[in-house]
């Protein structure tokens, strides 16, 4: 369960740095997208603005301001984080550590939280600038639990960022049924985060239809429900692998997500959509594979997104560069002990070397790092310890600004002993960990550990929101009754 | 202490009717029998090894291979062990004449005879016990556990049994239902006399233990030695880790592997316990000795988890991830490596002296990862109509130079035969010679019958046998 949601937040954080930045200066249009972020038929960029990508993904980027290509191609800076005279802005550390200032939760003890009491109570979100304004914007929605949620699990709401780190009161928005996940991406060029809304009504006990809508983001911070955009797809019930982005190098976002339930005896399958000149979502590709989590990266260097499925172990889909794709290639590889669907794990090229990495809980207890060598190959593992046990939440940024990404964990100290197995864990307190990345792609835990509180965490994102140019953790928790937003503020100097 | 009540108990459960040599009742072929050439290698008047000289030399027509302070001497022109060159090996069975293995190479497509001896029963080792040129296996035919040398006939059938190890006795507290034993044996000459000795490794006992062989038929083994170990070994690896020409024992155990170095004479000293960060509390799964780096030693590569090969040869899908150290020929190793792959069968498909690996595919099939240098392949294939789990074995069963693949799939075994480049363009279908279990098929390769093809003795949960190659 908590695996489902962390990776929500891990793949959005992804999604937030391609998406938004990529197209940083395209024109607003949704009926036929004026891309202007694309380069002349020449290849040719216009003045100021470099050629990122190749082939159809090729862009132009000014990478004196675009936060995803900072300085170079795909060098992003961390959420939230302005790019000005092609340098990420971050404040950079002097000191070795990280320190983290903020509220631990004060509720009750999570003992013996009853699951069905969380959805009401439990928050997830992810940050961007809906407004423009250059702050992040808060987009939460509550996290589907049980199958009888009720209506308001369709509700997600909107807190617009302010300066000194503070949210205005939200507005709420309705989806058109229960929301699986939101991705955030700059679907009509305008420079503002669009959300794609990802909700789903049950058809029969064994599929769900799940509707793609897109809301758009605007200068006075209200979003507006597009006509055009998304689309709705037929899937297995209870399928939170959706995952969203452009396949097909046509701007369009395209969706990949699995499909519906036949029967016992067939093998799963996903299905890929790819967008037509509106936006609008079409089945182009059935594959026999499983996902219990999809990850969008380029794998094997070509310049195109290929498709990573984390199921029991990793199988990548190539693309072959117009949204299609080769057969699933299973890589032979696994984290150990679990599927890899059911560790929490985060995809990124942690070391900048050019090849995805892969960082995931253990069955020890501690975070091993898979350092990608391109393809399906990666160099031996590397273990760390980290503080408490049980980790929650994976996630990374560059937390102190030295340009190497560093690893955030969420774990616990949890004593479960006397408790009935009902799937709660009784919780008494949660642990922050920061491993802090070196250049050679190692990482080092910091010392300082940083209890959260007693209160179940439902999610945990990074972002820049204080202003001052450090990424910042925003973490959700509820104590059962009411749920609570935290931040904690990077004090690094 | 433990291990020393167990040999206690064994002992005095060995009744004179479980030591008698008793007669299995096994089909014989009039076509196969070939033992009239059994034989010759052995009664040559000349020893195919010898010890070399106080100086280190060897006497003229011989050949000293390994290094440090173990080398022997030996006629390369008739060891299988070292025919023609040091460490080229000949199959089990198969014979060394004039330097070169005299391995039949098939004109035509595989075919194979099936035979069934039993509907239970695993086997361990094939070797021959007796020194009469004939390959003997060392199992349990029967469901009790005990463990029996069975002499082959020459023809592919067994025709007499000893039993070694009798049956635990153990019975679940509840009912008299006999405890599952599982096991694991490895054949060779420890002590350097001729004789293969015995090496293993028993549930409930933690120990490896070794009975050094008589090449008698009556008391083929003297009495076990007993090496400690912290918990049940999981599995157990002989091999020369350490390049002087002596067999080493690496055990699995818990969270560790222990490393014994050979001494000589059938000796073992304790090295070293070989910690590692990933192994679970039940030992590593798959445990090999294999040259990983390509530097002429053997290295150790094991899977932290999963499906031992206790009771079994390796499978497919037996889990884990695959871990290795890297020998450094004087008996140390370097540290432990994790790989992100799936440990599996190991072997150079592709003669690209890079070990490749067949494991399980996620959803369907096999997964091939050729050309590995540390944990990362060259090239991934997954093979989707290959089973994603069962028991496997690879060898060059057609004779052609190139390693075939033959596995259970349940309702059938697989041969896959293959093209040296790693691919498996041809495949040959068995039915299921009987009923299966999980753990699903055993394989051991040698020439049962003489006649330079390889055979196999097939072990799975519904009974074993020999597939006796027909190939022309």
């Amino acid at each position: 369960m908590r695996a489902q949601h962390s990776f929500t937040t891990e793949f959005l954080i992804g999604l937030m740095v391609l998406g938004l930045g990529c197209g940083g200066n395209m024109t607003t249009g949704t009926a036929k997208k004026a891309v202007n972020n694309k380069p002349a038929e020449d290849g040719s960029c216009p003045s100021g603005q470099t050629l990122c990508g190749v082939g159809t993904f090729a862009i132009c980027a000014d990478l004196q301001s675009n936060p995803s290509h900072c300085g170079t191609c795909d060098r992003a800076c961390s959420p939230g984080i302005v790019c000005q005279a092609g340098v990420c802005q971050q404040t950079a550390c002097t000191s070795a550590e990280i320190p983290l200032s903020g509220q631990p939760t004060t509720g009750t003890s999570t003992t013996g939280l009853v699951p069905n009491n969380m959805p009401y109570t439990a928050a997830t979100q992810i940050l961007a600038d809906v407004n423009g304004d250059g702050r992040l914007d808060r987009i939460e929605w509550l996290i589907p639990f049980c199958q009888d949620c009720g209506t308001s699990l369709s509700t997600f709401r909107v807190s617009l960022g302010r300066p000194g780190g503070t949210f205005a009161t939200p507005d709420a928005y309705n989806a058109s049924a229960a929301i699986g996940s939101v991705f955030a991406t700059d679907a009509n060029g305008d420079g503002l985060a669009d959300l794609y809304v990802v909700s789903s009504t049950d058809v029969d006990a064994q599929n769900s239809r799940y509707h793609v809508e897109l809301w758009l983001g605007q200068n006075d911070g209200k979003l507006k429900r597009s006509d055009t955009g998304g689309n709705s797809a037929e899937a297995s019930v209870g399928q939170s692998n959706t995952a969203i982005g452009d396949l097909s190098g046509d701007g369009w976002p395209d969706l990949v997500m699995a499909a519906p339930f036949s029967d016992f005896d067939s093998p799963p399958k996903i299905n890929v959509y790819l967008s037509d000149s509106t936006g609008g979502l079409h089945l182009s590709q059935t594959f026999i594979a499983w996902s219990g989590r999809t990850v969008i990266a380029d794998w094997n260097g070509d310049g195109s997104p290929d498709l990573a499925l984390l199921g029991d172990g990793m199988e990548i889909l190539y693309n072959r560069g117009d949204g299609t794709f080769e057969q699933p290639l299973d890589c032979g590889v696994s984290v150990g002990g679990k599927p890899m669907a059911e560790r929490d794990l985060v995809v990124d090229d942690f070391n900048r070397d050019g090849w995805m990495d892969i960082a995931a809980e253990d069955s020890r207890n501690r975070v091993t790092v898979m350092l990608g060598l391109g393809g399906c190959a990666f160099s031996p593992l590397s273990a760390y310890d980290i503080h408490g046990s049980n980790v929650g939440f994976l996630l990374d940024a560059d937390m102190n600004g030295d340009g190497i990404l560093d690893l955030v964990s969420v774990s616990s100290i949890s004593d479960v002993s006397g408790l009935p197995n009902i799937g709660v864990t009784a919780t008494t307190d949660q642990l922050l960990s920061v491993l802090i990345g070196n250049p050679d792609g190692t990482f080092h835990l910091q010392d300082t550990v940083i209890s959260l509180g007693p209160n179940w965490i439902s999610n945990v994102t990074i972002g820049e929101v204080t202003g001052d140019q450090r990424p910042d953790i925003i973490v959700s928790s509820s104590d059962g009754k009411s749920g609570q937003s935290s931040t904690w503020e990077n004090v690094c100097q | 202490m433990k291990t020393n009540i167990c040999a206690l108990v064994l002992a005095l459960l060995m009744t004179p009717s479980a030591c008698d040599s008793s007669s299995l009742s096994v089909p014989s072929h009039a076509d196969a029998s070939t033992k009239a050439k059994d034989g010759s290698s052995n009664v040559d008047a000349s020893p195919i090894s010898q010890t070399p000289s106080a100086s280190g030399q060897c006497p003229e027509g011989y050949t000293p291979c390994g290094k440090g302070d173990g080398p022997y001497c030996y006629d390369l022109t008739r060891s299988q062990d070292h025919c023609g060159t040091c460490e080229a090996s000949c199959a089990a069975g198969i014979a060394c004449q004039a330097g070169n293995c005299q391995q039949y190479g098939c004109k035509g497509a595989l075919s194979f005879k099936t035979m069934v001896f039993g509907s239970t029963g695993t086997v361990g080792a094939l070797g021959d016990f007796d020194g009469d040129g004939i390959l003997d296996l060392f199992g349990s035919p029967e469901a009790d556990g005990s463990m029996s040398v069975l002499y082959g006939s020459g023809d592919g059938t067994f025709s007499t049994r000893q039993v070694v190890v009798p049956s635990s006795g153990l019975t679940s507290p509840d009912s008299n239902i006999p405890v599952f034993v599982g096991w694991q044996a490895l054949a060779a000459d420890l002590d350097g006399d001729g004789h293969l000795d015995l090496t293993s490794i028993q549930t409930y006992e933690s120990a490896v233990t070794i009975r050094l062989g008589s090449g008698s038929r009556q008391a083929p083994f003297g009495e076990p030695t007993s090496y400690p170990t912290s918990t049940s070994p999981s599995s157990v690896v002989l091999a020369d880790f350490d390049a002087d020409g002596r067999l080493d024992i690496v055990a699995g155990v818990s969270q560790a592997l222990d490393y014994w170095r050979g001494r000589g004479g059938g000796r073992f000293e304790h090295q070293a316990l070989l910690d590692s960060r990933d192994v679970s509390n039940e030992g590593p799964g798959i445990t090999l000795a294999t040259d990983w780096n390509g530097d002429g030693v053997l290295d150790l590569v094991y899977a932290d988890s999963g499906f031992s090969g206790k009771s079994a040869s390796p499978a497919i899908g037996s889990g884990g991830r695959l871990h290795y150290r890297l020998s450094n020929g004087d008996g140390t190793f370097g540290p432990e490596v994790a790989c992100a792959m799936n440990q599996g069968i190991v072997g150079d498909l592709d003669h690209d002296n890079r070990p490749d690996v067949i494991s399980a595919s996620s959803i369907m099939g096999s997964t091939l990862s050729l050309g590995i240098k540390g944990c990362g392949a060259s090239t991934v294939v997954n093979i989707s109509d290959w089973t994603k789990q069962g028991g496997v074995a690879l060898a060059d069963l057609n004779g052609d130079g190139n390693l075939d693949v033959i596995v259970d799939d349940n309702l059938a075994i697989m041969v896959h035969v293959g093209d040296g480049k790693g691919g498996f363009p041809h495949a040959l279908t068995l039915p299921a010679p009987t009923a299966g279990s999980w753990p699903l098929g055993s394989f051991f390769v040698g020439d049962l019958n003489r006649d330079g093809k390889l055979d196999v003795v097939f072990a799975r949960g519904g009974g074993w046998g020999v597939l006796l190659n027909t190939c022309q």
